[in-house]
């Protein structure tokens, strides 16, 4: 159950899409958000993308910059956009990746835009500095989702970066009917996709576009969702990249940074009926507790989003209906996605933020509509899930042109809060009303590690540190399992190496230490 | 009396001026004045009827199951389409019929939906009882049950037969391409998936198309671009042949003057490549540019022309472009080349 605590923590974030009677593309997708620790002091900040009036003939006339809220650790933020320096951005804005890309220990940004990319040096202390040029990064196309990764085990993270369509601000294309009110956004259908990019991170403060010399040369896809997780077991981060309207690509990672396309085989690209769909956002985790880690994808109306199974032999199977997931989302389009454990029993839980791109959708079907209803599906453990979103108290009372969704526990009381963003709307904080947990939290841990807990009862739990994109944003990187009798905990962290601490572990949150196969918990007070 | 006859003739009128609309592509005005003459006659079935086809047929789903309040017992059925394209798969359960196809089918993909696998097999065994066993879709369906229970070895012949009646069926060819992979057959299995991942942005663009020619049935592009996509699809499927053909003369046929020439350029191209009727061709190109007079349908006949070896036909059409168009350079090379052939 969630409550909106938006109005008491005075956080007055609007997106503002810029919206034309040309009904321009760019318009309907919304923005992303980082929940991340930006500052260092161990509670979550929230940056959030701000996009703004269209740059069209060139000229900008907007004045709201990206935004910086700093959290308190009891659920409370102040905005420090003023004193934020270059993080104050005002380009038009799509989505946010995070990490330490120098490796000084402070959180870094890339902020993906409709125009110039952003790469943003943190300096600990909530103030960023543009390095874009110094980092030798320029994309200025249409850029949407991006990940950080360690793609090739060498100690600093790689990022990959899905570019969108080539579009036309100045020509946009009329669609639908030629009817007042009844213009309508063009589908993506109508334009060429446009090559992501992976930058090969160089470990001197900069990067090199290794796009090509990666094997990813062929990544032309409508790509909005990217995450990177060990996908095939073998110790490496793989690549999932979800695309919009056309095949979703699984690029599957040699162990030195290489990829090879690996969709075929793994069964990802299209849903289990071998059609493609338009993806959009992406959660991925162990969801049905057998130790491997499985991706659901948001997409369109009159799609499902789908689950693959991770069938552990480089296969998938998309299993989206016998989880019980289908029926609910195939009137809505989904976009932000979070697998999280959002009601303490252990497993990971499913919640989907909605919202339809066409404003004027009802006039096409009246059966839809541009806000909708979020949805929350609570997992039984086994991986097939129920339908709760009606017991969701805030979540999914009020519809919503939903984008972002992203997890923390903003208030420290144990459990996860959620925070989603809107299409031209406002951002919103949902508390969650439950009983509050007390979980072994991990910190420290270098991003997408998987993390097994032992638990005393002999069930093994696997966890992703993370961070999760859900759509255009980014999660902290931290490992949490709501139970109480911790027995063991065995690290893997990208390349492969394992790190076991073989003694029980006491609920509370830790910094963890890993050195020599032995990995050792500092509790952080 | 009077007053009787009098409201026959008004409801005659109406009925009709609602079908003309409705044929000249006004289809909500249409729907618009048969709810008006419905209000009058609530207990009028077949109009009422009538009604929840047309809003069925143009999207507006919750409209239609507004209308369903008094369909007659047989028409139920319509009832369960809304609510099945509404996505209400629970309650289209309880109006969707069980006699007619596309409704034993949706019901099939709402079972589906939900998961409930075992009514599934249940209402499989109707569909091989009215479809018969051999139908297609019945096939395909039984197949893909078979998939998700793990029967691979017994999936994979019931999809070959799918292939052989629907060779670009694209849930056969994916789920024939993993079958044989997870039977061992890798190399087969990824070879059906390369194919299938090549046809799918065609099938792709032939459903984006098709759903088009479902906004605006009279639009002349729309009805073109269908004839397109199902063009690209033939090398893959030649059955597709008459469909092409029959969308791209209805585009013709339908395109407004300023339609014309784009319209036209695409028809004649199937004509000329794909057809390789090039009398055909040129005949449909000069009776676009009686439509209307455009450069590029002038300089692609006079290309046409040339390559018949009509020199003289084609200068006489590049001349007359280059009287619209007197600097353009690619006109001007054109006419060079072909007065020194002559």
């Amino acid at each position: 159950m969630f409550s909106d605590i938006t109005d008491q923590l005075g956080i007055d974030f609007v997106h503002q899409a810029g919206l034309s009677d040309e009904k321009q593309l760019p318009e309907t997708m919304g923005a992303g958000a980082a929940l991340c620790d930006l500052d260092g002091d161990g509670f979550l900040d929230l940056y959030l993308v701000q996009s703004g009036p269209l740059p069209v003939g060139g000229a900008r006339n907007r004045v709201a910059p990206n935004q910086l809220w700093l959290g308190d650790g009891q659920g409370g933020f102040r905005d420090v956009t003023a004193t934020s320096g270059d993080a104050a951005h005002r380009g038009y804005g799509m989505g946010v990746a995070c990490a330490d890309v120098n490796g000084d220990e402070h959180l870094d940004l890339y902020v993906t835009n409709l125009g110039p990319d952003v790469l943003l040096l943190g300096d600990g202390t909530g103030s960023f500095q543009d390095a874009t040029e110094s980092a030798g990064i320029a994309d200025s196309r249409w850029t949407a989702g991006a990940s950080f990764f360690d793609a090739d085990a060498d100690g600093d993270q790689d990022l990959y970066v899905t570019a969108y369509l080539d579009y036309d601000l100045e020509d946009p294309a009329y669609c639908g009917e030629r009817k007042p009110g009844w213009r309508s956004y063009c589908h993506p259908d109508r334009y060429s996709g446009i090559q992501d990019r992976f930058w090969r991170n160089l470990g001197d403060g900069t990067f090199e576009d290794a796009t090509i010399s990666a094997g990813l040369a062929d990544s032309h896809g409508k790509g909005l969702g990217v995450c990177a997780s060990d996908f095939d077991g073998d110790g490496d981060l793989d690549l999932y990249v979800a695309n919009d309207s056309v095949e979703n690509r699984l690029w599957i990672n040699s162990g030195e940074g290489t990829f090879t396309d690996g969709t075929l085989l793994a069964g990802t690209g299209v849903n289990g009926m071998g059609l493609t769909e338009a993806g959009m956002g992406l959660a991925t985790g162990d969801l049905d507790g057998d130790g491997r880690i499985d991706i659901y994808v948001t997409n369109f109306d009159d799609e499902s989003n789908t689950l693959y199974h991770n069938d552990g032999d480089g296969m998938f199977t998309d299993i989206t209906a016998s989880a019980g997931l289908e029926a609910p989302s195939r009137l809505p389009v989904g976009f932000g996605v979070i697998a999280a454990d959002l009601d303490g029993d252990l497993d990971l839980d499913l919640a989907v933020a909605n919202g339809h791109i066409i404003d004027n959708i009802q006039l096409y079907n009246d059966g839809k509509s541009w806000a909708q209803e979020a949805l929350l599906f609570q997992n039984d453990g086994r991986g097939h899930f129920r339908d709760v979103s009606s017991e969701s108290g805030a979540l999914a009372q009020t519809p919503r042109v939903g984008r972002g969704l992203y997890a923390g526990d903003l208030d420290m009381d144990g459990d996860l809060d959620l925070v989603t963003t809107e299409n031209n709307g406002r951002l919103r904080v949902l508390r969650n009303d439950g009983p509050g947990e007390n979980p072994v939290v991990l910190h420290g841990l270098p991003p997408q590690s998987l993390v097994r807990f032992h638990l005393a009862s002999g069930q093994v739990l696997t966890r992703e540190v993370g961070p999760q994109v859900s759509y255009l944003g980014a999660t902290s990187a931290i490992a949490r399992c709501n139970s109480s009798e911790v027995n063991k905990i065995e690290i893997t962290t990208p390349g492969g190496l394992t790190s076991v601490h073989p003694t029980p572990v006491s609920p509370g949150r830790y910094r963890a230490g890993l050195k020599a196969g032995v990995l050792s918990l500092q509790s952080i007070p | 009396m009077h007053w009787l006859l009098f409201s026959l003739i008004f409801m005659i009128q109406a009925s009709q001026q609602a079908e003309m609309l409705w044929r000249s592509g006004e289809r909500v005005k249409s729907l618009e004045l048969m709810a008006v003459e419905l209000a009058r006659t609530p207990d009028d079935e077949r109009l009422r009827t009538r009604i929840v086809l047309g809003e069925l047929e143009i999207g507006r789903f919750q409209s239609a199951l507004n209308f369903c309040n008094g369909l007659p017992e047989e028409q139920r059925g319509l009832q369960g389409r809304a609510l099945y394209f509404l996505s209400r798969y629970d309650e289209a359960l309880n109006f969707l019929g069980t006699m007619e196809a596309a409704e034993l089918l949706m019901r099939a993909e709402a079972l589906r939906s939900l998961g409930r696998f075992a009514e599934l097999e249940g209402h499989l065994d109707v569909m091989r009882e009215v479809l018969g066993r051999d139908n297609t879709d019945v096939r395909l369906l039984e197949a893909q049950e078979l998939l998700r229970t793990g029967s691979d070895e017994r999936a994979v012949p019931l999809l070959r037969e799918v292939l052989a009646a629907r060779p670009l069926e694209p849930q056969a060819l994916f789920g024939l391409g993993r079958a044989l992979l997870r039977l061992g057959e890798r190399e087969e299995g990824l070879e059906i998936l390369e194919h299938h991942r090549k046809l799918l942005p065609l099938l792709d663009q032939l459903d984006f198309a098709r759903r088009g020619v479902a906004l605006a049935p009279l639009g002349g592009p729309n009805q073109v671009a269908l004839a397109d996509a199902l063009r690209a699809l033939l090398p893959y499927d030649q059955g597709l042949l008459n469909q092409s053909r029959a969308a791209y003369d209805l585009g013709f046929q339908l395109a407004t003057p300023g339609e014309v020439p784009p319209v036209a350029l695409r028809c004649a191209r199937f004509q000329w490549e794909t057809l390789g009727d090039r009398e055909a061709a040129t005949e449909l190109l000069s009776a676009a540019i009686d439509r209307r007079d455009d450069v590029r349908l002038r300089v692609r006949l006079a290309d046409y022309f040339d390559q018949l070896g009509r020199k003289q036909l084609a200068l006489d059409q590049l001349l007359m472009a280059a009287n619209a168009r007197p600097n353009d350079a690619a006109i001007k090379a054109r006419i060079a080349r072909l007065r020194e052939e002559k």
